[in-house]
């Protein structure tokens, strides 16, 4: 279990944050992803890959936390200098730029569907087939084609806005 | 898995492909998704990178819910075992209540009465309620071994008690104590030569 933390960790929880969007939640449910899949390992043996095995509870998981989620009331800058806590980036520089790649990558999966988000980042984190998308998502093999296909034209159209 | 489906899948397979690279046999349909799919990847390579924990100290640290879980299954089960136990002692007490306790038991000896230490225990069983069915068909017991003398009497009267603890399955120690009782006293009289 600690080889597959260290192999796809960063994968798992890169996929959970382009789903929920928040660091902390991405970061409890990677957590999740984990316990559940040691507790169904023996499940595991019988079907295949690790990275897709992971993915799949990570999308099912995540899935099931929006759907639950309660509202979330944002707070004003000032709320958030008073409550969040000091984070240990020494360097503005660094903390500036992951910022602004938050925002970049924010603004691109805000124009995407939920299900375009999903099919995109299960290819990308996961590197899963199509076959294997189609199977997660529990619809047929041409829904999750064309969902990848709308998700990176509107991606295209979003990138070729910001670009100018 | 018709042409048009297969060719999409085969373009996407190609556009989405690992690695950075673009190649250039690519169709122009193609590359353009290509190019969507590279540029959503730096983005979440840097945006991953800015956030990324040292995975070397990640531990998993299993959340107590399955702990609450089993508890609140051994609460359930401790008070669904409460509850039974609860009423099955009301029905035995009520049960303990509503059995007849008519009278004294006559058990009739050549000379003498019944001694009274006797009486609360074979009372269920010397006086049947004559209108309940059960105790009609235990009253019938009797006659079978009617022998006319103090021994035919008390030989009834355990036959009664043991009708009585076959039928009655709660009450059934109270008719065992009877059946010990009277079987120590025909014991003790024969002992003592007074039958």
């Amino acid at each position: 279990m600690t080889e597959w933390v260290q192999e796809h960790g960063p994968a798992v929880r890169g996929y959970l944050l382009g789903i929920v969007r928040r660091a902390d939640e991405a970061d409890d449910l990677a957590q999740e992803v984990f316990c559940r899949a040691w507790q169904s390992r023996q499940r595991y043996q019988e079907k295949g890959f690790a990275r897709s095995y992971l993915l799949r509870i990570a999308d099912h998981l995540a899935c099931d936390r929006l759907r639950r989620k309660k509202p979330v009331e944002t707070l004003s800058d000032e709320g958030w200098r008073n409550h969040e806590p000091k984070c240990n980036w020494g360097d503005p520089v660094t903390k500036a730029m992951s910022i602004e790649a938050a925002e970049h990558l924010n603004e691109a999966l805000d124009q995407l569907t939920p299900v375009q988000r999903r099919v995109l980042l299960l290819r990308f984190y996961g590197q899963l087939t199509f076959d294997e998308i189609a199977l997660t998502l529990g619809c047929p093999l041409s829904t999750a084609l064309s969902h990848c296909r709308r998700g990176l034209e509107m991606l295209r159209r979003q990138l070729a806005e910001v670009k100018p | 898995m018709n042409d048009e489906t297969k060719r999409l899948q085969e373009m996407l397979e190609r556009a989405t492909a690992p690695g950075d690279s673009l190649p250039e046999d690519l169709d122009a349909e193609t590359a353009a998704l290509r190019e969507s799919w590279l540029a959503l990847g730096k983005l979440l390579a840097d945006a991953q990178s800015a956030t990324d924990e040292p995975w070397e100290n990640w531990m998993i640290t299993p959340r107590p819910q399955s702990h609450w879980r089993t508890v609140r299954w051994a609460v359930a089960v401790a008070a669904s075992l409460l509850v039974a136990a609860g009423l099955a002692i009301a029905y035995r007490l009520q049960d303990g209540a509503g059995s007849v306790q008519p009278t004294p038991p006559v058990i009739a000896q050549d000379d003498q009465a019944a001694p009274q230490s006797v009486k609360p225990a074979p009372a269920a069983v010397a006086q049947p309620d004559a209108e309940d069915p059960q105790d009609t068909q235990l009253a019938a017991v009797p006659d079978e071994l009617r022998w006319d003398d103090s021994l035919d009497d008390r030989i009834t009267s355990l036959a009664q008690a043991t009708a009585w603890a076959h039928q009655d399955w709660y009450a059934q120690a109270g008719k065992v104590n009877a059946l010990g009782r009277e079987l120590d006293e025909i014991k003790k009289d024969i002992e003592d030569g007074t039958l």
